[in-house]
């Protein structure tokens, strides 16, 4: 790259004379020590616990990597401690080398859980330390720009905005981020309020009267902001065929973003069943991993939009290839950020290099209650759009005091 | 319902539960073995303990135990994160217990360490469920479809017999086996440093195979194994070398990451197809079944789920008349429980084991070995896995036991 090239695209001056001597050292290097970061279980923010592990590559080059996965400690941290051996002394900048290695490690058992979660933490940590060793942001390293600003839409699940559920308060829900400039929402009809078919029938029936009440919210967000507000549908992988086809059809005159993951996404004729039969654009699911299982969903045109979890899926290489991938048969990509703060980041990078990008999902909850704890520059968005940090890496800049009062703490998991 | 018609029926797994006390879970404990416990033999390579056990104890003082492999952290770690959710629930609801694990689990992708404590989990159960209704775990799985169980040698440097090596001694194995009616084993005659293989390494590889089949004809049945490592074309020059020596089954080629690229290795090849213990649950597997992808199906219990989704896995590949041949080498639970369900499972094929492991490895922690006699073993005929564990484990170190929940 010619150095005039080179700061054009690195564009934030503030980086510019770091990035350019961090590139030319880009060479050799090694990984020294890895960490495990635990975040307090006993806190509560809003009556939830942070449950995410974050690994830590340092480098003998001083540079430290961060990567991300959750749910829980304990079989993460164990299955850090034995992948550990084929991590500590390799290049951390040969990222698909040790990906395959790792990969074809575990997948002499069956492969996922727990170890792939941390595959993929691995993963992120090492295009985090490429980021910062060329001095360019992580997006950049995926191909740049493919996005100006991506458009968020708010999750609702579990999660409240100020304590506003989502069957109680859809009116107000929609005014709050409606005024926000969020034009999309993310509801759970069917295994949350006060219908819950699930809870009742534990996904195996839907009467009549529960498919017509589970509308509920949705008719009421029609009636405040007729068709101003995109509305998308989880169901969580929790239902079989049947309930599935009623539900859609009981969905089709609404206008719905996507339904996502009615059933587990085990059987891809069932859903290019689902598919077939229904205009809704079905999507599907962070429950999957790797491009080779998203590849067969693609074939079997079991899919209309991608949904994937950065810190579940491989990484940031992998969901760059399963985004590459799905672009050849122009389905779009979705991810799915209600996880830890390095999620956010991560998602919004690899995103923002996309050019099969469909919409983002954010949960107010977390990037306004939960990441500031930890993140001193969490992206929040503005006017119905986030975009990607300017620092080199992820560019997350992480509060240290959150190290020093006990809310995350270290653990050296091996050392060279 | 009669006990003379309960002991016939082949669902007396339920039939087990009416018949006995509510009970419910009050202690969970990991089981991990010293790390320089080291088991001579003369293994060629290993030695070491790289299973671990997880004990489900009840309230009404039964204790049921699980066994699974080979990355104990990150299983024990899982069984951590697990186990406040199993205190208090009756072991013996299989099917629930598992289904509600395995829906938490398939929250972000199922399988790993995760998946493999599942396994564990559910052996334990099971353990539970014939202790309690006083039946081999055998019969809780359909009783008895055929008398023994026949078995291969897997025959590997690593796990060697009296540290004899494949190639320089390859017909002193065979000759130690067939004098002891072993009639069957698995090698891993090819290896390459990459994806790819040279024709020169297919052709030492054939070696060995040609010269089995020049000393002692057909008498040996041979198994391939490829530990997924090769591409496409690497599988398909393998199988087309294989094709005239007779070969038993081609065992993981490729990765198991494409069901299509395998049914097209197996409508190429008339060796079958053998796949995979890399596989879990018969979610997965079903895939390859009906791609038409597989011929022979190998799981390994305390991998795929358990003993529970094991015999699910068999019961549809039947409908394939796809036969089983279980992977059985890790601990010595894993190839008693195998033991048992072989004798059950409709279509059988043929149960792997390893010289070195029942001979050196297992008797040094239990005591009810099933060792075979003319090429065939039997489970043990008493309640639950019926695995004798050794009780001075406990005692003299070699076992580290943890409590990790517990509650009344």
């Amino acid at each position: 790259m010619r150095r005039r090239d080179f700061l054009a695209t690195v564009g934030m001056g503030l980086w510019t004379r770091q990035a350019q001597a961090a590139a030319a050292n880009v060479g050799p290097m090694k990984i020294t020590k890895i960490e495990a970061v635990r975040f307090r279980s006993d806190q509560r923010i809003q009556g939830i616990a942070p449950n995410w592990i974050w690994v830590r590559l340092h480098t003998d080059t001083g540079l430290i990597g961060t990567g991300e996965s959750y749910p829980g400690y304990e079989a993460h941290r164990g299955a850090l401690k034995e992948l550990s051996g084929y991590i500590l002394g390799k290049d951390p900048t040969r990222i698909d080398r040790l990906w395959q290695d790792l990969f074809y490690r575990i997948s002499y058992q069956p492969w996922g859980g727990a170890e792939h979660r941390i595959l993929t933490a691995v993963n992120i940590a090492q295009w985090d330390i490429l980021g910062q060793a060329s001095g360019l942001p992580v997006y950049k390293l995926l191909g740049g720009k493919s996005q100006e600003k991506l458009m968020v839409y708010n999750t609702m699940n579990g999660w409240t905005i100020n304590g506003m559920r989502e069957h109680d308060a859809p009116e107000k829900i929609t005014e709050f981020l409606l005024k926000r400039g969020i034009k999309a929402i993310k509801l759970y009809p069917y295994d949350r309020g006060p219908v819950n078919a699930l809870a009742r029938h534990g996904g195996t029936f839907i009467t009549q009267a529960e498919l017509k009440q589970s509308l509920d919210p949705i008719q009421r967000i029609r009636k405040v902001a007729g068709d101003e507000m995109e509305i998308a549908l989880d169901l969580s992988s929790r239902w079989n065929l049947p309930c599935t086809m009623q539900i859609a059809r009981s969905l089709e005159p609404y206008g719905i973003m996507y339904l996502e993951d009615p059933m587990l996404p085990d059987n891809l004729e069932a859903y290019a069943s689902l598919a077939r039969e229904t205009s809704i654009p079905v999507c599907i699911s962070e429950r999957l991993a790797t491009r080779f299982r998203f590849r067969e969903m693609f074939e079997a045109r079991a899919v209309d939009v991608v949904m994937y979890d950065v810190t579940w899926c491989g990484g940031i290489s992998e969901a760059k290839k399963i985004s590459d991938m799905a672009d050849t048969y122009k389905i779009p990509t979705s991810p799915h950020t209600g996880g830890g703060p390095i999620l956010w980041y991560a998602s919004i990078h690899t995103a923002t290099s996309l050019n099969n990008f469909y919409i983002m999902e954010s949960v107010y909850h977390l990037y306004n209650d939960v990441y500031p704890r930890y993140l001193k520059n969490v992206p929040v968005p503005v006017n119905g759009f986030v975009t990607a940090p300017e620092a080199p890496g992820l560019g997350i800049e992480i509060r240290e005091e959150a190290f020093r009062n006990g809310d995350a703490v270290a653990e050296t998991i091996a050392e060279l | 319902m009669t006990r003379r018609t309960f002991l016939q029926l082949p669902a007396a797994m339920l039939a087990a539960i009416d018949n006995t006390e509510p009970m419910k879970i009050t202690r969970i404990e990991a089981v991990t073995f010293r790390k320089d416990l080291h088991i001579g033999g003369d293994s060629g390579g290993s030695g070491v303990t790289e299973f671990c056990w997880v004990r489900l104890h009840t309230d009404k003082g039964l204790i049921g135990t699980g066994e699974t492999y080979p990355f104990h952290q990150g299983e024990i770690g899982a069984l951590r994160d697990y186990a406040p959710t199993l205190i208090r629930r009756d072991p013996r609801d299989i099917d629930g217990i598992w289904r509600a694990f395995f829906h938490r689990m398939a929250m972000r992708n199922t399988g790993g360490a995760d998946m493999r404590i599942l396994s564990a989990i559910n052996m334990a159960q099971l353990d539970i469920l014939g202790q309690a209704s006083g039946l081999p775990l055998y019969r809780l799985l359909g009783g008895k479809t055929r008398p023994r169980v026949r078995v291969y040698n897997t025959t590997t440097d690593y796990w060697a017999i009296n540290g004899m090596k494949m190639g320089p001694d390859t017909m002193k194995n065979v000759r130690f086996l067939l004098d002891r009616g072993i009639t069957a084993m698995k090698i891993y005659p090819f290896t390459a440093p990459d994806n790819y293989l040279s024709n020169a390494a297919l052709d030492r590889g054939m070696g060995w195979i040609r010269e089995i089949r020049d000393k002692v004809g057909n008498e040996m049945d041979i198994a391939v194994d490829l530990w997924g490592r090769f591409d496409l074309p690497s599988a398909q020059r393998v199988a087309k070398a294989l094709e005239p020596y007779n070969i038993m089954y081609l065992e993981d080629a490729m990765l198991m990451s494409n069901a299509e690229t395998y049914a097209r290795l197996a409508a190429e090849t008339s060796v079958p197809i053998c796949m995979s213990e890399t596989l879990a649950s018969r979610y997965e597997y079903r895939e390859f079944f009906e791609k038409r992808a597989c011929d022979v199906v190998m799981y390994d219990l305390t991998w795929c789920g358990g003993v529970s989704e094991a015999k699910k896995i068999s019961d549809m590949a039947d409908t394939y008349f796809i036969p089983t041949s279980p992977h059985t080498c890790g601990g010595p639970l894993l190839y008693i429980c195998s033991a048992h369900l072989c004798t059950a499972l409709p279509s059988f094929l043929i149960m792997e084991s390893n010289y070195w492991k029942y001979t050196h490895q297992y008797p040094h922690f239990v005591k009810n070995v099933p060792v075979p006699e003319k090429g065939h073993v039997t489970p043990p005929e008493l309640p639950g896995i019926g695995a004798g564990i050794k009780p001075e484990l406990f005692q003299n170190g070699d076992a580290i036991v943890e409590t990790v929940a517990s509650g009344q």
